[in-house]
């Protein structure tokens, strides 16, 4: 009688190091965190739609936007939101709960992903019929800076 | 003038843990060679190839080559090599012999180390080693169910 | 071919090591401008996109396609990825022909891109192809596994490195005519043949380099290329074949290009190669490679000849039939649009455009793309396009 053949398996591992070039478009987003604690975005001088993150060019017009920088006000809108709780763990992200949400900030026409502090978390539900979209929500930026995105948080203005 | 702007790169990393199924086939190729220092091979039913390492299929005719199995003599011969002196990441440090071995006649060739070639010089390697050179397969005392549970060196009379 | 297509423009950047001054979807839409403003052209003239690059671990972001997708002019319209390894260019060049000759549309812009450079351990991630349980562990890679297949043709060629060395410094100094080329050297057999040692027999300037870089090309029906632009390169003969084997297994021919280049003769009506092709834009990443192509490619019956071809110097810019007129993937390999920038050099030779590096009245050029490397768990995809002066 023939026995079930045995499954064999063999584990392994990508690890993978990157170093990402964001380009001169991104790279002076981000300069502009850290060294002047402002928000800059990029317009297209055709349609004037205002790009947040900042793009080098517009994909519906099709031109180049070097030069249009344009600076935005540290406060915008919630557009988006999910309460990430416990029953979820993403490894890599911070320990639930959270919220994560899209924002627009100053006068952009499109939404940056990033967390929402200044929610009370305890009562994850009941946070969750109480954020509003269109709710006002301000940056603030940390003391210190180091040209990431996370050199400022987004918290609700209450 | 406008000054080069500084450019930044941004750190990044996969860590990605995986695990491979060798499939039915697959796992009775790497038990045999486990188990009872065995080389087998599956063998098509209608164009007659040897398939080494076996698979379950014959890619040209595209039947089923489930128990269709043959043993394959532990000998051969170097179809390609190469001798590699440079370092390549998670790979045994130069100098080393790989090559394209045909083992027991079967249709298809395996890559494989070439162990047993003094490599100390290595232009005096070169004239001992070349395509078509017979090898022979030698199972290790220790097996773990891998691919490398053998070495091949040259078959020398 | 159902409908006459042609192309009707090409952009290319400049293929370097790494291109620090861009994302990725920045570095598309470089290539992708140039090829509209090449046709006067703009991006309501598209019907639709095509997209290649090869392993997104280069790049460190999955489905790199969709980051790229809007500097690739994707917005509103039919967007498809390709990856064929080192054939990506070729096939995505294949796909956005048959895009227009389907009728479906009528106008496609095909345009690829890599970058190599995001991440210091390129050729391990090349060596993430093969079967993981019967071929890992084993040291192959891109190198090693062309290396092999070096020594095999050696034995059956009767090459030697000298001839290796003198295809790679017929490229080099071609890649001097190229503004767009990645390595751009002075160098002469001996400075080969003294380069270090990678893997017997390939030694450093054997071998292609790593290199970001975009490439786009604008096909057209018949009707619409002939508005676009005086100098339309005709698409007269397509193929692609998809080879599983190791060395020693098949025929060199099947080898190199399968029936890849014999269905785009046969297409093309061309039965007498040496007589009807005027230039060559080989995927040749590997000194070795131009070697066993004049036989593979229908140049010659025997490999002793190709042998004796390369000593008379069949390729080089006053022999025969030049190949890789560009400097080619020998002096700059962005692997996903490395098979389309063959074919965009091939169409600037037949438009007339090629500048410095033009073959002088060439009326039919050949552009080649191969992807993947022998051995258990990798196939090989080859492609083949002819474009030529006149439509067939």
């Amino acid at each position: 009688m023939q026995r079930e053949m045995e499954s064999i398996e063999k584990t392994a591992r990508w690890e993978i190091p990157y170093s990402h070039d964001i380009g001169e478009t991104a790279s002076r987003f981000f300069l502009e965190l850290r060294d002047k604690a402002r928000i800059m975005a990029t317009k297209c001088p055709e349609c004037r739609r205002v790009f947040l993150p900042p793009r080098s060019y517009c994909e519906r017009c099709f031109i180049s936007l070097e030069g249009h920088w344009v600076e935005l006000n540290p406060e915008g809108t919630l557009e988006a939101f999910t309460i990430v709780t416990d029953d979820y763990s993403f490894s890599g992200m911070p320990k639930p709960p959270y919220v994560l949400c899209l924002v627009k900030l100053g006068h952009s026409s499109t939404c940056l992903p990033h967390f929402l502090l200044g929610v009370d978390l305890s009562d994850p539900r009941k946070a969750a019929q109480e954020l509003k979209i269109g709710m006002p929500v301000r940056v603030v930026f940390k003391e210190h800076r180091e040209a990431r995105i996370d050199d400022f948080y987004v918290e609700l203005v209450r | 003038m406008e000054q080069m702007p500084e450019l930044i790169q941004m750190p990044g990393k996969w860590d990605l843990p995986w695990v491979y199924a060798a499939g039915e086939v697959g796992s009775r190729y790497i038990v045999e060679l486990r188990d009872n220092a065995r080389i087998v091979a599956t063998k098509c039913p209608k164009c007659g190839r040897v398939l080494l390492p076996p698979r379950s299929f014959c890619e040209r005719c595209f039947v089923s080559l489930k128990g269709h199995w043959v043993e394959l003599e532990p000998k051969g011969t170097l179809e390609a090599f190469t001798i590699v002196t440079t370092v390549f990441p998670e790979q045994r440090p130069p100098p080393y012999i790989i090559g394209y071995f045909r083992i027991g006649g079967a249709s298809t060739n395996i890559p494989h180390f070439l162990e047993g070639v003094d490599l100390s010089d290595i232009e005096r390697a070169k004239s001992e080693i070349w395509v078509d050179m017979p090898v022979k397969v030698i199972f290790r005392e220790q097996r773990v169910g891998s691919a490398a549970d053998f070495y091949i060196v040259p078959l020398r009379d | 071919m159902a409908r006459r297509v042609a192309i009707v423009g090409t952009g290319q950047t400049q293929y370097t090591k790494r291109r620090r001054d861009v994302s990725a979807p920045e570095l598309v839409h470089e290539a992708v401008k140039r090829a509209l403003a090449d046709a006067e052209l703009t991006l309501n003239d598209i019907d639709a996109v095509v997209f290649g690059t090869a392993p997104e671990s280069f790049e460190g972001v999955n489905c790199p396609d969709k980051w790229a997708a809007d500097g690739a002019g994707g917005l509103g319209k039919a967007f498809m990825r390709i990856n064929t390894g080192g054939a990506t260019g070729g096939s995505a060049a294949l796909a956005g022909v048959h895009h227009v000759a389907s009728g479906v549309f009528d106008v496609v812009l095909v345009v690829a891109m890599q970058r190599v450079g995001q991440t210091p351990v390129a050729q391990r991630i090349l060596g993430l192809i093969w079967d993981p349980i019967f071929a890992s562990g084993f040291a192959l890679n891109l190198l090693t596994t062309t290396a092999m297949g070096a020594t095999a043709s050696m034995a059956s060629f009767g090459f030697n490195e000298w001839h290796m060395a003198k295809i790679s410094v017929k490229d080099h100094l071609n890649a001097l005519n190229n503004p767009y080329a990645h390595i751009r050297i002075n160098i002469g057999i001996e400075d080969v043949l003294k380069s270090p040692v990678l893997c017997w027999p390939l030694k450093l300037l054997d071998c292609c380099p790593s290199s970001d870089g975009a490439c786009a090309v604008i096909f057209a029906l018949e009707e619409r290329a002939r508005r676009i632009t005086r100098t339309p390169a005709w698409v007269i003969g397509t193929g692609a074949s998809t080879i599983v084997f190791t060395p020693g297994e098949g025929s060199v021919e099947e080898e190199l290009v399968g029936i890849a280049v014999r269905k785009a003769y046969k297409m093309a009506g061309i039965d007498h190669p040496r007589r009807q092709i005027s230039v060559v834009e080989p995927y040749a990443p590997f000194s070795n490679a131009e070697i066993a192509y004049y036989l593979a490619l229908g140049f010659c019956y025997e490999p002793a000849e190709a042998t004796k071809m390369v000593e008379d110097g069949f390729g080089e810019m006053t022999g025969e039939i030049p190949f890789s007129p560009s400097g080619g993937v020998l002096c700059s390999n962005p692997i996903g649009a490395t098979a389309l920038v063959r074919v965009a050099e091939a169409a600037l030779q037949i438009m007339g455009r090629a500048d410095k590096r033009q073959v002088p009245d060439a009326k039919v050029a050949l552009a080649t793309g191969a992807g993947g490397s022998p051995g258990p768990g990798s196939a090989t995809f080859v492609t083949a396009m002819i474009l030529a002066k006149e439509p067939g």
